[in-house]
């Protein structure tokens, strides 16, 4: 019912909100930052539940991994102007330096291509400066008809 | 055990065998869309798997610390939906050294022949 209602909202905006009040997304606290022709951007806020090393205040490496999964999974509609649900085949995330304490991070995801089954996707997570990131990835994810 | 894996309650317990391998009650917090896990909640599941199974081939080094081992990269293949229910993770060792170990996982929730996904990951070892 949420899916079907997000497909139906009117604006990319209103349904990248939509999607980070819902379920892992919300434990994440994602809040969508903008979106353009071919990409979009989440925002992770640091929170304690988020850390991987209670000593370090790190982010841990798999809400990396998540945030740059949602992010990538949803940018296909950036591209195709439509919601078309695509789960991720596979997805590759490569973890280039630790997060700084307390830092909360901005995924931003970016469509190579589509065609009539496939998206391939990459990822950069970053603390605001992209020419600085935390971790990038590729990744594949397909369009079905999600049934409930 | 991390705050981001307790999140997901996620826990370490030895299997039949005596291996390590990660157990995963999925709720909320662990969904994706209705009926499904999201692929970070499983890719994190499978992370601590692949954790726990580096920590136990570098065993006990007696008067030496434990090494620090920091994930490289990782790569999941989704084979189908992670379905709501109790599932489980495990990590093989392909090969560890001196500074990396490499790491094949898999996640399934009732029968370990038909994992949700497979996953290799690279840890790097630092003394």
């Amino acid at each position: 019912v949420a899916i079907e209602m997000l497909s139906a909202a009117a604006d990319l905006g209103t349904a990248l909100k939509g999607f980070a009040a819902i379920g892992h997304n919300a434990a994440l606290g994602l809040a969508p930052v903008g979106h353009g022709d071919g990409w979009i951007e989440y925002r992770m806020e640091w929170r304690s539940e988020l850390t991987g090393d209670p000593e370090r205040l790190l982010i841990a490496p798999g809400a990396i991994y998540s945030l740059l999964d949602t992010t990538c999974s949803l940018t296909p509609w950036a591209k195709l102007g439509r919601f078309a649900p695509s789960p991720t085949l596979d997805l590759r995330v490569d973890y280039l330096r630790p997060p700084r304490p307390l830092a909360s991070l901005v995924a931003r995801g970016e469509c190579h291509l589509t065609t009539e089954h496939l998206a391939f996707m990459r990822g950069v997570a970053h603390e605001g400066d992209p020419t600085d990131p935390v971790a990038i990835c590729t990744g594949t994810f397909m369009f079905v008809d999600l049934k409930p | 055990m991390n705050a981001f894996a307790n999140l997901l309650a996620i826990r370490t317990a030895l299997d039949e065998a005596g291996a390590p391998i990660c157990e995963m009650t999925p709720g909320d917090t662990a969904m994706g869309r209705p009926s499904a896990m999201h692929g970070g909640a499983i890719a994190t599941l499978i992370e601590q798997a692949g954790r726990a199974a580096v920590l136990k081939a570098l065993g006990n080094g007696g008067d030496q610390p434990t090494p620090a081992i920091t994930l490289v990269s990782m790569t999941v293949d989704y084979l189908r939906a992670g379905p709501m229910r109790d599932c489980r993770a495990r990590g093989d060792i392909v090969k560890i050294g001196g500074r990396v170990a490499n790491i094949a996982a898999q996640a399934w929730a009732e029968d370990p022949t038909k994992p949700f996904a497979a996953a290799r990951l690279t840890f790097l070892i630092t003394r």
